[in-house]
């Protein structure tokens, strides 16, 4: 992301956005359920702040479609909750399976990415390596079968 | 933040198979195949040593983002960005570079 970001507090964060409305916001999946919201101010400063799933944001949306827009992104790609209900809705109502989905949370099982075999699985020399510590990028779980993921 | 991110080169010399460019690649576009083999340098009268020996090392520019990722975690400045952006290929195979063209693209 950008070189000099700031992070401060969820409230600050959107203190100033309100006061600055953005002109993009959009988040990152960090590990477990924490979610990095980033955003850049109208007067051009790059904002982040980490929030965990079980929280509720505040929304700036108000009357502007387009960061309604960016909130239902963040929504539906992350899982994020906002206080307005209009911004916890999907992008594409329509498309009932993928709303549910939160594809880039980086928890999400993805049922291609589950199948395909992991180039980083070889080890020097041996084919299937079967070690005591057995590597895994994000996103992948050996155990959950791929015909329950979209 | 003033190197353009062209195309990524590889000097395979420098190369140890060590696995972690292939392992943190977000999009999985980085394969490496690789052996172990008795170390031709040990001097004489040491015991043998085993090697990692790379055998092939493909990133496939389909599926690469330029992220950067790998070019900065590798521990031995293996990879570098190249001023290149002319690679384009009729076919998405052409644009799976191997070790050979790989090592093309690094200029000194």
């Amino acid at each position: 992301m950008a070189s000099a970001t700031n992070k401060i507090a969820l409230t600050d964060f959107i203190a100033k956005l309100e006061a600055d409305l953005p002109v993009a916001y959009t988040a990152r999946s960090l590990v477990a359920d924490k979610i990095e919201l980033w955003a850049i101010s109208a007067s051009g400063e790059t904002l982040t702040t980490e929030i965990s799933l079980n929280e509720t944001v505040p929304s700036i949306a108000g009357d502007e479609a387009r960061i309604e827009f960016w909130e239902r992104e963040i929504h539906q790609m992350f899982g994020v909750v906002f206080s307005r209900p209009e911004s916890n809705q999907s992008l594409y109502k329509a498309d009932v399976e993928w709303a549910l989905a939160k594809p880039l949370n980086s928890e999400t099982l993805l049922a291609r990415r589950n199948q395909t075999p992991w180039p980083g699985a070889k080890e020097p020399g041996v084919d299937n390596p079967v070690g005591k510590r057995r590597l895994l990028p994000p996103g992948v779980d050996p155990e959950v079968k791929t015909e329950d993921l979209i | 933040m003033s190197e353009i991110r062209g195309i990524i080169a590889l000097s395979p010399a420098d190369c140890t198979s060590c696995m972690l460019c292939v392992r943190q690649c977000p999009t999985w576009c980085i394969s490496l195949e690789s052996h172990q083999a008795p170390d031709p340098n040990v001097p004489e009268g040491a015991r043998e040593r085993l090697v990692n020996v790379l055998d092939e090392f493909t990133i496939d520019f389909g599926k690469c983002m330029s992220c950067g990722i790998c070019v900065e975690v590798c521990p031995f400045d293996a990879l570098k960005w190249e001023k290149e952006i002319d690679y384009a290929e009729s076919s998405s195979e052409g644009l799976a570079h191997g070790k050979e063209k790989l090592a093309e693209h690094w200029e000194s």
